[in-house]
């Protein structure tokens, strides 16, 4: 299938959100529940209020379905990995005082401030302290394409678009939920003149969930994608060489990417696979939260725990 | 000599490290052995060995309504599916999709909401039928079976812990085994108790230690019991005749704490609680 079809659909689904916030006429008011030609003759026939002046009212989407591994996180994943990662020897360390925070001017009050510097560096991230009630967790997932066609071809952008957009199922404020941003457009920061690539050029896609659409988004991938990938070892552990001082290691963020093929393992996409003009490797980041000391090793612990296989290259 | 760095080495020590303590601490108990060190009973190691929830919990009645409302919901805001995009025309999918849709549309917005039946639909041959096991599909087997509280599979929905019954008292007690001097706790455990020679004969069963790290201590004037966490994840102990035990059983927590209170071990168990998540002191709100 071409890309024109594609684009209407990018088009027409960026402006749900704004219909669902603005006031609508009677006339379309079921025409978010079907097929539109159906439920509007059905309105005219019978109003519900007598006004034009009726405005949808905030609505909020609760949960749908209980959500299997967010269950096994709470049931069973929370108090081995706050066994596992709570640390004796910090527990008993008496709390640092905190620096001293230079004299505010005018202008700095209720302005984020700066970070500390030493040197020409941050002050190193404060490790996180883990107790009963502050359990190593995931915050968000977060996955990512670049499409380096896109610097050539703006529209190349669209088929990666769709795709994080079936795999995710996100949209801007869906459901009355803050917070969930959809699908982005990324665009370049700099320049880089070896790839022709200028700043502002939308060059990749990404997509945050959070809360039960990222334990979902999980499920699909443990249990549809990885099983089904060839000679797939595992997520390659980082070389014991890395420096646990390294601004990586210190954020608990673990990361890690797939080739094209991978997507059309999620059965999101598989169902229609000729629809996209092409496939595209994605990244995946799993944001816990999890600083300082022994973050990443204690985040890959927690991402294991979800049946995600590391192996040690 | 304290007993206290010994319990506070949470990291094993290098053999090098080790042998070094083991002379410095032979040598000074052998020059100078002080009084409290050879009245001091011995660490015991006790293991918490649990089997995590097998099935998730059923939802309430409360729940699934909710559940239901908010599907509904989400339904009705949602914009209609671009099906020329998912699906090719006149396919079988596609005619399975409308069918689905129009009675789901007409469960939730009624007849005359929903509109009639999508044309064209045709005849559509049934999915593939799988076999659904019932959620208590394991409880009926064992009932069969006669397995009683020996099954792995009681309560799929919650944690269940292994207890045995001791030969001489007939108590049930938590797994545990003395800690032989500069031994760790996990190398007790991992020897004595859940090893191939232990006491749960680790040959028939796979278990996991979480953390090396102790989970709860319960003192009893001077001696001190510590314990650690660990699950089963496959197989069964089975009890070898040179341990001081009878039988095991798998016991969630209202059968631990019903057991432990009915023999007269209500202290014991005002002081492991906190480990199975019961907080010490029920909050009372006036």
């Amino acid at each position: 299938m071409s890309s024109t079809p594609l684009r209407s659909l990018v088009s027409s689904a960026s402006r749900i959100p704004a219909l669902k916030r603005a006031s609508i006429p009677p006339s379309s008011r079921y025409a978010s529940s079907s097929s539109s030609s159906k439920s509007s003759k059905s309105s005219t026939q019978t109003s519900p209020l007598p006004n034009d002046d009726w405005t949808l009212p905030h609505i909020h989407v609760g949960p749908t379905h209980p959500s299997r591994y967010s269950q096994h996180y709470h049931n069973t994943l929370s108090s081995d990995l706050m066994y596992m990662t709570y640390s004796h020897r910090l527990a008993q360390k008496p709390p640092k005082p905190e620096p001293v925070q230079p004299p505010q001017t005018a202008y700095e009050a209720n302005r984020p401030r700066p970070p500390i510097m030493r040197g020409n560096r941050a002050l190193r991230t404060k490790t996180t302290q883990i107790d009963v009630d502050n359990v190593p967790k995931l915050e968000s997932v977060i996955i990512h394409t670049m499409v380096k066609e896109a610097i050539a071809n703006k529209s190349a952008l669209l088929s990666a678009i769709m795709a994080l957009r079936a795999i995710s199922g996100e949209t801007p404020n869906g459901g009355g939920k803050k917070g969930s941003s959809g699908v982005e457009v990324i665009v370049a920061k700099k320049s880089a003149a070896a790839w022709k690539l200028r700043a502002g050029m939308p060059v990749s896609v990404k997509v945050e969930l959070k809360g039960d659409a990222m334990y979902d988004f999980i499920q699909s991938l443990v249990d549809f994608v990885l099983p089904r990938l060839r000679d797939f070892p595992g997520i390659p552990l980082p070389p014991s060489s890395t420096p646990k001082n390294s601004p990586a290691s210190l954020t608990g963020i673990v990361s890690f990417g797939f080739n094209p093929t991978t997507m059309s393992f999620f059965p999101q996409i598989e169902s229609n696979t000729d629809a996209y003009p092409r496939l595209h490797g994605f990244h995946v980041y799993f944001k816990t939260s999890l600083r300082g000391e022994n973050a990443h090793e204690h985040a890959r612990t927690l991402v294991s725990g979800f049946r995600i296989p590391f192996h040690r290259r | 000599m304290s007993l206290a760095p010994r319990s506070r080495s949470l990291i094993r020590p290098s053999l090098s490290i080790r042998s070094a303590a083991l002379q410095r601490f032979s040598s000074s108990s052998s020059s100078s052995p002080s009084s409290s060190s050879s009245n001091a009973p011995p660490i015991i190691a006790s293991l918490l060995l649990s089997r995590a929830p097998l099935l998730t919990p059923t939802p309430t009645e409360l729940e699934k309504t909710y559940y239901d409302y908010s599907r509904s919901i989400k339904h009705s805001l949602s914009s209609p599916l671009p099906t020329e995009f998912y699906f090719k025309s006149g396919s079988l999918p596609l005619r399975r999709y409308l069918k689905a849709e129009h009675e789901y549309e007409t469960e939730i917005y009624g007849e005359r909401l929903a509109g009639g039946k999508p044309d064209n639909i045709g005849d559509i041959p049934p999915e593939t039928e799988y076999e659904i096991l019932p959620r208590n599909h394991w409880e009926e087997k064992d009932k069969k079976d006669g397995k009683g509280e020996k099954s792995l599979e009681r309560y799929p929905e919650e944690e269940v812990y292994c207890l045995l019954q001791s030969k001489d008292k007939k108590k049930w007690v938590f797994p545990s085994t003395i800690v032989e001097r500069l031994q760790s706790l996990d190398e007790a455990i991992n020897d004595n108790i859940i090893g191939p020679n232990g006491q749960l004969d680790g040959k028939g069963m796979d278990s996991w230690l979480v953390t090396r790290k102790p989970v709860g201590v319960v003192r009893e004037g001077e001696q001190r019991t510590f314990f650690l966490r660990g699950h089963i994840l496959a197989g069964q102990p089975t009890l070898t005749p040179s341990s001081n035990y009878t039988s095991h059983a798998w016991l969630n927590v209202r059968e631990v704490e019903d057991r432990l209170r009915k023999q007269g071990d209500e202290k014991l168990w005002e002081s492991v609680k906190g480990m199975f998540g019961i907080p010490e002191q029920e909050v009372e709100e006036s």
